[in-house]
């Protein structure tokens, strides 16, 4: 047989035993390549064996759900709801800790019963009823989210996790292997056997190229399928714990907008949406390079946002060029196709990408100019003293980090210090931690964070004091061992007590106000409104609180939710909003009703309030002076990195805010602000 | 002998010249020259590969020729794309219909003429009042606001033949227009053909069933490796010389059927229904070494009965396997029992195209070929080349997809899946559809084979000559139920057909 | 017994939008009884304001998945043209132009992806997928966050009272409606996005350069999209940059709730509407149920569940 075997169909009997590289992975192995490089030029830190297991920590829980999701991807389906799944184990997870007094082992079974749970409606839907996989991932997506924000109450984020539950998340194996790296390798493995070794997998694939084939060969299509669905859910599940345990918290937002984080990553890695082509390892390329790619620009002081024009533009330049080489494959394959229109194609593809890298380079550089020069600056840290400030707001594209960025970016031209200010660009917890991670890594000489989840945060914030960074927090604070300072702009029941203060004054005799907030799972603006409460026990009792609606920092949101409170509770006299963009938003829904009898107060921007508190209908709203503030990061940042403010010292001089109380370990930014019609001119932020 | 076609020129309405077609360097066409005549219908044969497909993509505009001209009623086209052939009348109608599911039956004639002309709306009224006249002036009733989707696939067909009707066009070029029809609908389509023919219809007619076309065409071009061999007047050539002229040699018996030992009953069913399906009070048994005919009208339930027996549209009714009576729930079920299927529309169920030759084959035995649950490579590598060999499947490596090979060694590739399982019972759904000659002889030997080797073969076609010419007893189908069993020496093409009619 | 019949096929055939209506009666019937203040004139007034970008996002989007593709790109090209609509009318542009200017610039971003996904085939998942978040991030790179403030005094309402510019949405809805619907059944390019979508092979058989008609279609919704965009923008005083976040999902799900197949070729301009109506009714209806806002997301994935197997209920009746 085997001589018969070698003579007489010499290239047949080479079937590929290991597939080679297909076209998208070695374009995108080649680009790795290229990154890695550009990287450890452009960034010292960048290449050794530390960051590196940085990197690896941080693209475990996508890496996971990335797995999980190739072989969903190869059948020709999809499941959106892995981030949502994610959140609700986590919820499911934290709750069975701290409500049923259950042990951590009970609670993690429970959170990955949870996740099978949410795999197995998908799988039932899909696998069992033959439901389009798009529509009702779709559905559970927000079923999910939607459930977990219900147990919690959108409010509760659990922490306080034992130590050897965190270790999953946050320790160290052998002193440099992080610890949940073993379990995505063994994941991935797994799924690796599954999809291209196994009897499944091949069933897998066929039912990605032609369905109906694959039934006729007898192929358990529904069996498979559901099968995948349930792994993806326990998956997911496992995901969501590995995230709790490393973050310290759990939270019902966690896992926001990973699954098309992940499906980017599989994508990337030359999986079709199609079905049918695709393999485990492109995958994980995928993952790797958009991993490095955020990390490297991060260590390159480039602002988060850029690394998601260049993802979006790189996913176009790879799905490009694969397309050039699909192109010539196609007329090998279809003999009928005309040539010329191939060559056509893979011309204009080709134009089409050299545009994109054009562009992505152009992005590069032209920032580099615009923030003077970050990019040289880094390589000369500790050469030239010129000290390197980090500063992080608690979200990009927030016009109350953009003002106080504004009063960052005075302080340093004033210092002659280099400035970093970057931050999550959207909800995800863990974004924060990884910034920090990089900026440990980067060795900069002062870290001030304005702090999202304090129990995510405080780890991350200890490890840099444990590496010697000076650090402080602002805008909100982690937990005191966690930082030197707090900044304190205003304390949680000072705005509570300025803003029920307010709402008495404007409702001497009492009455309904209504509360809207951020998105319900803010931790901030939860402390706050307890806060409320607390003082409307304490002190107005002729206040009473009639509803707190979200407005997920969405000015058209909080608009239509005003004209909804304004309707179905006629009695509410008051609006409190305690997200920036929400008061514009009631404001205007106020000022369309036509009622007069309605006031809004909260805390917002003097800039996006001005023509509200001009026209009356907010009579004020709460605030500290932001861009002072923003001047305070970057200034006691740069005392903190020349060690000028001892401990135990009463106060500090910072600049031109003169000199500021220090009451134990914080710095008091003054009073919040009442701003009405008589001082709102006079303020420029 | 090429030279009977030196006919006046004024009276074709369509002449190909000298077309040179090829593909990546491949020759797909070798000067080529053919010439319709108005009122002419005009068959055009060759075996898979001989260049029909792009002959008729050249003419309908699809691709564009290398050299060589196109001539339509004496005008010359100079650059040919599918709107500048439809506005000369020329339309195509390919083996499956390329209707649209989500529409009408009304908006599907109505389209194509409606996209070449100039107008910008559309009117549904006299779309629908269109539709129906051209459907009922072919003699069918089908609703114009059906949507096509529902329709049975020959009135599918009818649709297409009205479109190109509605479309006025002159020029039609039909490509294997037959295939998936029973000898009725075919009837049907021929008298339709005859029709146009008598209006000045010119038509390219392709098709691989040879009997048909010696029924219908004036004259038959044959086409080898992309050379025209052959034009000859259909009523000067026979059969069996027309299959010399495609294969370039000749063919001994056109079926191979030898008689065999026949052994003890394999599979029996005993008033089997599956109500759901339409399938009612079936009852038969096939021998080991057996092969049993199963013929009647497309969707008078042959291939409900083969997709029953299969687990693939499950009847609560007891299948008796060498005695045993099992139920069969799904295909892994079948498949446990010794049931081999190999269905229709080797394209969409058959084999999957894009997967390699030895993933092709090793799909159905992925459990042989594995141990715990892992595929072995190396098993996979030997059984599929074992295959390759014994049905000499022509194909350049194991890896190759087998879109790549022809229809007939797709055929062969989708037969080696079912025949690697070691059936007992092994069920063919129109095997030689749309497989050229070389390969359907082929095909005819190893079912033979099969059967001597004591596999019981159920044979569903609608090719009466096959069924007549294999089967040791034939069943035949009617609106659902068995309307009698022949034996295949009291079996004859009229009796078949009265039976599958309902007049048994 | 003609008529019993007739009745009987346009059943079948509306099946899909008939149980999205029963779905939405159904709704107000429990409004009815547990929220009546929900019933004013006032109210339908704000929901029809606050739905009408993804009423018009979604016909493009319907006309997209007609043909078999999807676009996630909608809510960040929602974002960046809101913002063009601004800085155009503080650039001393008339209101008018300012919105074309959003219109034209959404065309653009809606060719892009139609370019890449009808002439390079890539799958239109991923270039949308990849301009969504390049689009959005690319926002917030160029803005930092800020708003659009002092606008100039005409842009809110189109220099119209609240009540007119309702009234001249309302028209302007119903017109887009009525149009994208009988274009899709009356014009020749309308039936040749249904006929793409149903069969692209058969469609370029009949002589429909399908190529064409995606990127139309994609181009034909990135200025919906614009549109939908300056029109939000117009009801206020300053414009965020952080608009239409997730607009994306909501338009798809109301179309698919509305019946459209997402593999092309069947669906609805009125099933698409009564996706967005029930959608867009049953965030406040919850409300006015006295339903607490932890739930509503969840209660939301449900119905779109509910809608989707019932949906598959009616049709495999057929």
């Amino acid at each position: 047989m085997n001589s018969l075997l070698k003579l007489r169909i010499p290239a047949a009997a080479r079937l590929p035993v290991t597939l080679p590289l297909s076209g998208s992975e070695r374009w995108l192995l080649g680009a790795l390549f290229a990154e890695i490089v550009f990287f450890s030029a452009a960034a010292r830190e960048f290449f050794g064996w530390t960051n590196f297991f940085e990197v690896l920590r941080f693209s475990v829980e996508l890496g996971l759900l990335s797995v999980a999701l190739t072989p969903i991807l190869i059948t020709g389906g999809i499941d959106l709801s892995v981030g949502s799944t994610v959140g609700l184990t986590a919820v499911a997870m934290g709750a069975a800790w701290r409500d049923f007094h259950g042990s951590i082992a009970a609670a993690v079974a429970l959170a990955l019963l949870v996740g099978c749970a949410c795999g197995a409606v998908n799988g039932l839907f899909i696998g069992g009823l033959r439901l389009p996989p798009l529509i009702v991932t779709l559905g559970t997506y927000t079923l999910y989210r939607g459930i977990a924000e219900g147990i919690t109450h959108g409010a509760v984020s659990y922490t306080g996790f034992p130590a050897r539950f965190l270790f999953l998340g946050q320790g160290y194996l052998w002193r440099a292997i992080p610890a949940q790296l073993p379990i995505l390798v063994m994941f991935a493995i797994g799924y690796w056997v599954l999809l291209h070794r196994s009897v499944i997998g091949r069933g897998l694939y066929a039912i990605g190229l032609n369905e109906p084939g694959a039934r006729y060969a007898g192929i358990p299509i529904r069996r498979h399928l559901v099968l995948l669905y349930l792994l993806s859910g326990f998956v997911s599940g496992l995901a969501g714990i590995i995230l709790v345990a490393h973050l310290g918290l759990a939270k019902p937002d966690l896992g926001t907008g990973y699954e098309l984080e992940a499906i980017t990553a599989i994508v990337l890695g030359g999986t079709s949406v199609f079905g049918g082509r695709g393999t485990l390892f492109g995958s994980l390329l995928g993952l790797f390079f958009l991993t490095i790619l955020q990390g490297g620009m991060h260590l390159l002081a480039l602002p988060s946002e850029l690394t998601g024009v260049l993802t979006g533009l790189l996913l176009l330049v790879i799905v490009s060029l694969d397309q050039i080489g699909a192109a010539s494959r196609l007329r090998q394959f279809f003999g009928a196709r005309p040539g010329r229109f191939a060559a056509t194609r893979a011309a204009t593809a080709a134009a089409f990408v050299l545009v994109l890298l054009t562009a992505a380079g152009y992005a590069l550089m032209s920032h580099s100019r615009r923030s003077g020069g970050a990019l040289a600056s880094t390589g000369t840290i500790s050469a030239g003293r010129r000290y390197v400030i980090a500063v992080m707001p608690k979200a990009k594209g927030d016009p109350y980090f953009k003002s106080a960025g504004a009063g960052a970016e005075e302080a340093a031209r004033e210092l002659g210090v280099d400035l970093i200010w970057d931050g999550p660009t959207n909800l995800d917890p863990s974004q924060q931690n990884e910034i920090v991670e990089n900026w440990i890594t980067m060795r900069v000489d002062a870290i001030v964070a304005a702090v999202a989840n304090s129990g995510s945060m405080s780890t991350v914030l200890r490890k840099a004091r444990q590496h010697g960074i000076p650090v402080l927090t602002w805008d909100s604070d982690a937990t005191p061992d966690a930082r030197d300072f707090f900044l304190n702009q205003a304390t949680p029941e000072g705005i509570a007590a300025t803003l029920t203060d307010e709402a008495e004054r404007l409702m001497p005799r009492g009455g309904q106000f209504a509360i809207i907030t951020g998105p319900l799972s803010a931790e901030n603006q939860n402390e706050w409104i307890q806060c409320v409460r607390n003082e409307l026990a304490r002190r107005h009792s002729r206040l009473t609180l009639a509803t707190v609606r979200p407005s997920d920092d969405d000015r058209d949101k909080a608009f239509l939710e005003t004209q909804t409170i304004l309707k179905m509770l006629p009695n509410v006299k008051l609006v409190m909003d305690l997200s920036a963009p929400a008061v514009p938003g009631s404001a205007e829904a106020v000022a369309q009703s036509g009622r007069t009898d309605v006031d809004v107060i909260g805390t917002s921007l003097p800039s996006i309030c001005r023509p509200y508190i001009h026209a009356g209908t907010v009579p004020s709203i709460v605030l500290w002076n932001v861009h002072d503030l923003g001047y305070l990061t970057v200034y006691a940042g740069w005392l903190d990195a020349q060690h000028r403010i001892a401990p135990g010292s009463t106060s500090i001089e910072a600049g031109r805010l003169g000199r500021l109380e220090v009451r134990g370990t914080e710095v008091v930014l003054g009073k919040p602000m009442v701003i009405d019609k008589t001082n709102i001119d006079r303020l420029n932020f | 002998m090429s030279h009977q076609d030196e006919l006046p020129v004024n009276r074709a309405i369509l002449a190909v010249r000298d077309l040179e077609k090829s593909f990546d360097g491949v020759c797909a066409l070798h000067g080529v020259s053919l010439e319709l005549r108005a009122g002419e219908v005009h068959a055009i044969v060759g075996e898979n590969g001989a260049g029909k497909s792009t002959l008729t993509k050249i003419i309908t505009g699809a691709i564009q020729a290398d050299a060589g001209s196109i001539e339509v009623r004496g005008h010359s086209i100079e650059r040919n794309d599918p709107n500048v052939s439809r506005a000369l009348g020329i339309a195509a109608i390919y083996q499956q219909p390329a209707l649209f599911p989500h529409l009408t039956v009304a908006e599907n004639i109505a389209l194509p003429m409606e996209m070449g002309s100039s107008r910008q709306t559309v009117n549904w009224k006299s779309r629908n009042r269109r539709a129906t006249s051209l459907v009922e002036s072919f003699g069918a009733t089908i609703d114009p606001r059906r949507l096509a989707g529902t329709l049975s696939m020959a009135d599918q067909q009818i649709v297409e033949i009205a479109k190109a009707v509605g479309a006025d066009a002159k020029i039609l070029l039909m490509d294997e227009p037959t295939a998936v029809l029973t000898e009725r609908e075919v009837e049907r389509v021929f008298a339709l053909i005859r029709r146009l023919k008598a209006d000045g219809t010119g038509i390219l007619y392709i098709s691989h069933r040879l009997e048909e076309i010696l029924a219908i065409a004036d004259r038959i071009t044959v086409l080898r490796d992309g050379h025209r061999v052959a034009c000859r007047n259909a009523a000067e050539v026979g059969r069996s010389e027309l299959i010399e002229m495609m294969v370039g040699r000749s063919i001994a018996s056109v079926y191979p059927k030898r008689p065999v030992p026949i052994g003890n009953v394999a599979l029996e069913v005993r008033g089997l229904s599956n109500e759901r399906e339409g399938l009612r009070d079936i009852s038969f048994a096939v021998r080991a070494g057996e092969i049993f005919g199963l013929t009647g009208m497309v969707g008078a339930g042959r291939t409900t009965l083969a997709r029953t027996l299969f687990g693939l549209a499950p009847a609560p009714s007891d299948v008796f396997l060498a005695g045993r009576p099992h139920r069969i729930h799904s295909p892994a079920d079948a498949m446990r029992f010794g049931i081999g299927y190999v269905p229709e529309d080797r394209r969409r169920n058959g084999v999957i195209l894009e997967m390699e030759v030895a993933g092709n084959i090793s799909l159905a035995n992925l459990k042989s070929v594995s141990r715990r649950g892992l595929v072995s490579a190396r098993s996979e590598r030997e059984l599929a080349v074992r295959y390759v060999e014994r049905l000499r499947i022509k194909t350049p490596s194991i890896a190759t997809a087998a879109g790549k090979l022809s229809g007939g060694n797709q055929q062969k590739v989708a037969l080696a899946r079912w025949l690697a399982t070691r059936p007992r019972v092994l069920i063919l759904d129109e095997p030689t559809q749309g497989v050229d000659v070389g390969s359907k002889a082929e095909i005819h030997e190893l079912i033979v084979d099969l059967a001597e080797r004591g596999m019981a073969i159920l044979l569903i076609s609608s090719e009466l000559p096959e069924i007549l010419g294999m089967c040791d007893r034939i069943g035949v189908f009617n609106a659902g139920r068995l309307a009698g069993i022949l034996a295949s020496s009291e079996a004859t093409q009229p009796r078949i057909m009265s039976l599958a009619l309902g007049h048994g | 017994m003609r008529i019993f019949e007739e009745t009987i096929r346009l059943a079948r055939t509306w099946s899909r939008e008939i149980g999205v209506a029963a779905t939405i009666v159904l709704l107000y019937a429990v409004l009815f009884f547990g929220g009546r203040t929900y019933f004013s004139a006032e109210n339908f007034g704000d929901l029809f304001l606050a739905n009408l970008p993804v009423l018009i996002v979604s016909l493009g989007m319907l006309l997209i998945i007609l043909t078999g593709q999807i676009d996630i790109s909608v809510g960040s090209q929602f974002a960046v043209c809101s913002v063009i609509a601004g800085v155009a009318a503080k650039a001393g542009m008339p209101v008018a132009l300012a919105g074309l200017a959003a219109c034209a610039a959404g065309a653009l971003f809606g060719a892009i992806g139609g370019g890449l996904v009808a002439f390079l085939r890539i799958p239109s998942i991923v270039v949308t997928l990849a301009m969504m978040i390049a689009l959005r991030d690319g926002l917030r790179w160029s803005t930092q966050g800020a708003w659009i403030e002092n606008l100039p005094p005409g842009f809110q309402w189109l220099s119209l009272t609240q009540s007119r510019f309702t009234t001249a949405m309302a028209v302007l809805a119903v017109a887009l409606v009525a149009a994208t619907a009988a274009g899709l059944r009356y014009l020749k390019a309308g039936r040749a996005v249904l006929a793409t979508g149903s069969s692209e092979a058969a469609a370029r058989i009949t002589g429909i350069r399908t190529d064409r008609v995606v990127f139309s279609v994609f181009a034909l919704t990135g200025a919906l999209t614009g549109l939908a965009a300056a029109l939000n923008a117009m009801r206020f005083h300053q414009i965020p940059s952080n608009a239409g976040l997730g607009l994306e999902m909501k338009v798809i799900a109301a179309v698919v709730v509305g019946g459209a197949a997402i593999t092309g070729g069947s669906g609805t301009v009125i099933g698409a509407v009564l996706g967005v109506i029930l959608l867009g009714s049953v965030g406040t209806a919850l409300t006015f149920l006295g339903v607490s806002a932890y739930w509503e997301q969840a209660i939301q994935g449900a119905i779109i569940l509910a809608a989707v197997a019932i949906n598959l209920a009616g049709r495999r009746r057929e």
